[in-house]
């Protein structure tokens, strides 16, 4: 089974994306990948429970093909965010938390642990648009969160820096690598499962950012083994999500 | 499908320890990767000094003849110019990229007007990665910087690398459009179908498959021009008619 662990949904004009559901069920078919885990672009930079009611409706219409997220543009948004994630669980049975670090506003704080707290009680692994150092924190103090640290620091403000992402990941148990990045650099995925193990990595391609035939050729093209390419590429969310 | 990829390099990095690094090492990924020839440079040359890495350059063309086109980089200390560039063009040399932000000068210096006419003179291309692979610790050259160069020497055949999304992409087109002597090597472009939305803009002869090897993984390279939404006759020209072209090679 192969597991897209990070999709968009919705529209941005930062990031000149827009996509709904049987958009990215056409890419999936095309790409062969059997489903995938999809965060809204509303809730995720604007209007949570606006964009997370409109991921809701979305998912209904490929139930077998699309998980959600719950996804807080903030987790200053303190108890209303916490709030947020329980109602998307509770109502939609969201099985996943997405959040976003920027340099305007980091998460590598106290505000950001309730959020972690709640989707540790509710088994969501988090997908944390973060810089390794921010991880680092953050699994220091919440520990028992599954936190995956999105494009394992392949993006702008993070420098790229994936050897940073993996020595972090060494260092805590329930920490992540999400695949999708820009950075295609040779050699980042046989490092990071020489170092980790293929159990702590998980395929993502930032769709429709980025274009996830480039994406699934990273993990496919690997100089890796059959077994850990499989994990990767879904066999570590569905063991996660209990998916079969 | 044959593939000519435009950018290729071997050698150490600086940055960390690379999984493949030898001539031989980039052979080898070019063989898994269905990739038929590649125009390479060490990295020596852009890391060290241009003149030994030039000379290493010229040995693994030599080492393999039928896959490897030496590519030279020359940079304005010590003593580089024009004057190299033909030296290095009469030894067998396709083409010379520069790398202004690992030999420290300006796009607007004398000594890239210099190594430019000499590559028009010569029918050989100038390529100018704004950065030297799509890894955000490497800030990029403006475009605009590139725009101006391009812009002083219109009879110049250039290939640019680098750009990979949003504005980047923007600014590429913006040139490519005003500058006609402007190809474009995809390796750093990731954004969603990116391979056919430049097609849309600027044409499909003027863009080339490139990898980026051993920098980069060049099966990304190899699927997302298999997979773009083109035509199969512009991905047979991305592919390898477009960069056979431009480096006069026999294909």
């Amino acid at each position: 089974m192969i597991i897209d662990g990070h999709v968009h949904i919705g529209t941005s004009s930062y990031f000149h994306m827009q996509a709904d559901a049987d958009f990215l069920v056409r890419q999936a078919d095309a790409a062969g990948f059997d489903r995938l885990f999809v965060t809204d672009l509303n809730a995720l930079f604007y209007d949570m429970s606006e964009g997370n009611d409109a991921l809701a409706n979305e998912l209904a219409k490929h139930p077998d093909r699309l998980i959600g997220y719950a996804s807080v543009p903030t987790p200053r948004l303190g108890q209303r965010a916490v709030d947020e994630v329980r109602r998307c669980h509770e109502m939609y049975g969201m099985r996943g938390l997405k959040i976003y670090s920027l340099p305007e506003a980091p998460i590598a704080e106290p505000m950001t642990y309730p959020l972690l707290e709640v989707a540790a009680e509710l088994n969501m692994p988090v997908l944390a648009h973060t810089t390794p150092d921010e991880c680092d924190h953050l699994m220091t103090h919440v520990p028992q969160v599954r936190l995956v640290m999105a494009h394992m620091g392949g993006h702008p403000w993070a420098k790229g820096d994936w050897h940073r992402a993996i020595a972090v990941a060494k260092a805590h148990r329930n920490l992540l690598l999400d695949t999708a990045s820009s950075q295609i650099d040779n050699g980042m995925l046989e490092r990071a499962v020489a170092e980790l193990g293929a159990e702590k990595i998980v395929f993502g391609t930032d769709m429709p950012l980025l274009d996830p035939h480039t994406q699934f050729a990273k993990v496919r093209g690997a100089d890796l083994p059959d077994e850990a390419k499989a994990l990767i590429l879904g066999g570590n969310y569905a063991r996660i999500l209990g998916l079969t | 499908m044959k593939r000519f990829d435009v950018n290729a390099c071997f050698g150490h990095w600086s940055y960390w320890d690379l999984y493949d690094k030898t001539p031989d090492d980039l052979v080898g990924l070019m063989d898994r990767n269905g990739i038929d020839q590649a125009a390479c440079l060490s990295l020596r040359g852009v890391l060290l000094d241009w003149r030994d890495g030039n000379a290493e350059t010229l040995a693994a063309a030599a080492r393999h003849p039928d896959r490897l086109i030496p590519m030279a980089t020359i940079g304005p200390f010590p003593d580089g110019g024009g004057d190299e560039l033909r030296r290095m063009l009469d030894a067998g040399a396709r083409g010379v990229r520069l790398y202004p932000s690992f030999h420290s000068y300006q796009l607007d210096d004398a000594f890239v007007d210099d190594v430019c006419a000499v590559a028009a003179e010569r029918r050989v291309p100038v390529m100018i990665p704004t950065r030297p692979m799509m890894n955000w610790r490497f800030q990029a050259v403006p475009i605009d910087a590139i725009g101006g160069v391009v812009d002083r020497h219109p009879t110049t055949p250039f290939i640019l690398s680098g750009p990979n999304y949003l504005v980047e992409f923007q600014g590429l087109v913006r040139v490519m459009r005003r500058c006609a002597n402007v190809s474009y090597e995809i390796s750093c472009l990731q954004g969603f179908n990116a391979v056919g939305k430049l097609v849309d803009c600027v044409s499909a002869d003027r863009v080339l498959f490139g990898t980026g090897a051993v920098l980069n993984y060049p099966a990304c390279n190899v699927a997302k021009l298999d997979h773009a939404d083109i035509t199969d006759s512009q991905r047979s020209a991305i592919a390898f008619e477009n960069g056979i072209r431009l480096f006069h090679l026999s294909g």
